[in-house]
């Protein structure tokens, strides 16, 4: 009972709560004794939470799982940091450049694959995910081969210089806050709700006007333009990128930290990617077990918390309301019964 | 104007071997509540399903006041204004009342992604809309009390009244229900009729598919009857009654 009176009292202050998380990330690097490490790895959580969103609106509202997620944002860092490399476009300019190629991209790939469904979608982005990688890897000289691309230029906005990690990481934060609000909008949205129709029922959703493999696609381009923003602001924030960081390992934890936060909510990828960031640091002893470690916590996720840590506190939350209204609803019988 | 709403032609719907429906035609007049009946696999559904696009006939057309479906994709035929139900209840399961009768809205709205993201002026006066348009639909269906409640929570004859509801938002011309008193008791199959009529008093056509003949015969004013793929009689309720065939078709031949 106390959780459901507990959400219900602070529903009001939501807006309050994320602005507080904002300040508290801003401020660490500030604060922070051991700062350039720490943030470091809070600019990966936003990057990170950049592309859980995207694979949110794919996965947790439309209903169709990438795992070649990993591949989207190899395209993403591979464009932003060849254009920044080999031309002068502005390299806020090449990031977006970035994503956009990775939504054209994406949107060709989905196009055809939309009409597939379930794992058959799935195996087809594995796919996507080892030819992504598998291009880059034999590029030549163009993307550096198995060595990648040195020397990748950081940010700079006119006068402004963002090129160290400490700066970079403020743009990267108001980036991620930007995604979030903007999903949000877009889930409360036509477009948004057409996506929840055809991940509950396709033959409804046609009959009702959505042209269905148009609008599983556009899901997809969204959610691959953000894998390649994401992937952009990875290859300008480390300044180095190679073929082997974009493999099916990081594909699959995107997927895994998604599903442990909750999918379909906009706190579900924000606290999975959390977890899965910081929890990856502390694990970094266990070297080569690492994904072994991976691998036991998709499977405790999958068997114990289906929906996620926010879709089984919202069941949870749920459960209770129902409970507090039928006990009302008996009460009140009761009170008539004795009236009688 | 067209005296008919909908005009089947001849339609042929075969699948394999097997004739569903064998050069079935029939008119529905405007404003009329049509029935289409016949005993249990005459092909009363696929019939609904190749007037709604979901299945393309063999032969065969359709005619939505004047104009031929034949070109037409099976997601624009709601935009044109035809609205179904389904005999497998097929609602948005996980989302809200309000939120499956505000995709039923979704033919007659146009916001897309950048509207959406942005939430700009034009997107917020359209949800407004959608918003208002859904409670509206809601009250008319007796639903109001339920709105935030999940479609799959409902009671059974709830969600069948919530189908209506959703189909009745996207402004149709046209409404065809598939058995929309299964698994309904009497109370609501009263509720249910009375209903019907209002949204025929709104000046929207609708062709029912339905098994309690008592309803069915007590809303429509002219009947279809089909049996196994074969239109075998159309006339007033009351014709379609005494009529040898129709009684031969669902009590056998007299001895």
């Amino acid at each position: 009972m106390w959780l459901y009176k507990l959400s219900e009292k602070l529903k009001p202050f939501s807006w309050g709560f994320a602005i507080l998380a904002v300040a508290v990330m801003a401020l660490i690097p500030q604060v922070a004794a051991n700062s350039a490490y720490l943030t470091f790895n809070l600019a990966m959580v936003c990057i990170y939470i950049i592309v859980t969103a995207g694979l949110d609106i794919l996965f947790g509202y439309s209903g169709q799982i990438s795992l070649g997620q990993a591949g989207f944002y190899a395209v993403g860092a591979y464009v932003s940091a060849m254009l920044s490399l080999y031309t002068s476009i502005p390299v806020l300019l090449c990031i977006f450049i970035g994503a956009f190629a990775s939504s054209i991209i994406g949107g060709a790939f989905a196009y055809p694959a939309s009409k597939l469904v379930h794992h058959f979608l799935s195996m087809t982005t594995i796919g996507f995910g080892e030819i992504a990688r598998l291009v880059f890897l034999n590029g030549g000289k163009v993307t550096g081969g198995a060595v990648g691309l040195l020397n990748i230029p950081g940010l700079k906005i006119g006068p402004l210089n963002l090129s160290s990690k400490q700066t970079f990481y403020y743009f990267i934060l108001i980036l991620a806050v930007l995604v979030l609000i903007m999903k949000r909008n877009l889930i409360n949205s036509r477009l948004g709700r057409s996506f929840i129709a055809i991940r509950e029922n396709q033959d409804a959703s046609a009959a009702f006007g959505i042209n269905v493999p148009i609008t599983r696609t556009v899901a997809f381009m969204i959610s691959t333009f953000l894998a390649g923003l994401g992937g952009a602001c990875y290859a300008h924030l480390v300044r180095f990128i190679s073929p082997e960081t974009f493999t099916f390992d990081l594909s699959s934890m995107f997927l895994i930290m998604l599903l442990l936060g909750g999918k379909g909510s906009t706190m579900g990828c924000v606290l999975g990617v959390f977890i899965m960031t910081f929890g990856m640091e502390a694990l970094q002893s266990f070297g080569r077990y690492r994904m072994l470690i991976y691998g036991i916590i998709l499977l405790v996720v999958l068997f114990v918390i289906p929906m996620g840590i926010t879709g089984k506190l919202s069941d949870y939350i749920e459960e209770q309301k129902e409970k507090i209204k039928a006990g009302e609803a008996g009460g009140a019988e009761k009170e008539g019964g004795d009236r009688a | 104007m067209n005296e008919n709403i909908l005009t089947v032609d001849h339609i042929v719907m075969q699948f394999g071997g097997l004739k569903a429906l064998n050069d079935v035609s029939f008119n529905i007049e405007r404003g009329e509540v049509h029935a289409l009946i016949g005993p249990n696999g005459s092909g009363k559904t696929t019939m609904f399903n190749v007037i709604s696009h979901v299945l393309e006939p063999t032969s065969g057309e359709v005619f939505l006041d004047g104009e031929s479906l034949k070109k037409t994709k099976k997601y624009a035929v709601n935009r044109l204004g035809i609205a179904r139900t389904f005999q497998h209840v097929s609602l948005f399961s996980n989302m809200t009342v309000e939120e499956n009768i505000m995709c039923g809205r979704y033919s007659n709205t146009h916001q897309g992604i950048l509207g959406a993201i942005f939430k700009t002026p034009a997107e917020r006066r359209e949800e407004e809309e959608i918003r208002q348009r859904a409670r509206d639909e809601m009250k008319f269906v007796g639903l109001d009390d339920v709105a935030d409640t999940k479609a799959k929570k409902l009671p059974y004859g709830d969600q069948r009244l919530l189908e209506i509801a959703r189909a009745l938002a996207s402004d149709p011309k046209l409404l065809m229900l598939d058995e929309p008193a299964a698994g309904m008791n009497p109370s609501e199959k009263e509720h249910l009729g009375s209903l019907i009529r209002q949204v025929q008093a709104k000046g929207i056509s609708v062709l029912i598919i339905e098994h309690d003949m008592k309803l069915a015969m007590s809303i429509s004013q002219s009947v279809t009857v089909l049996d196994h793929g074969i239109r075998i009689a159309e006339g007033t309720p009351e014709e379609i009654q005494n009529n040898d065939k129709v009684i031969e078709a669902y009590l056998g031949k007299k001895v």
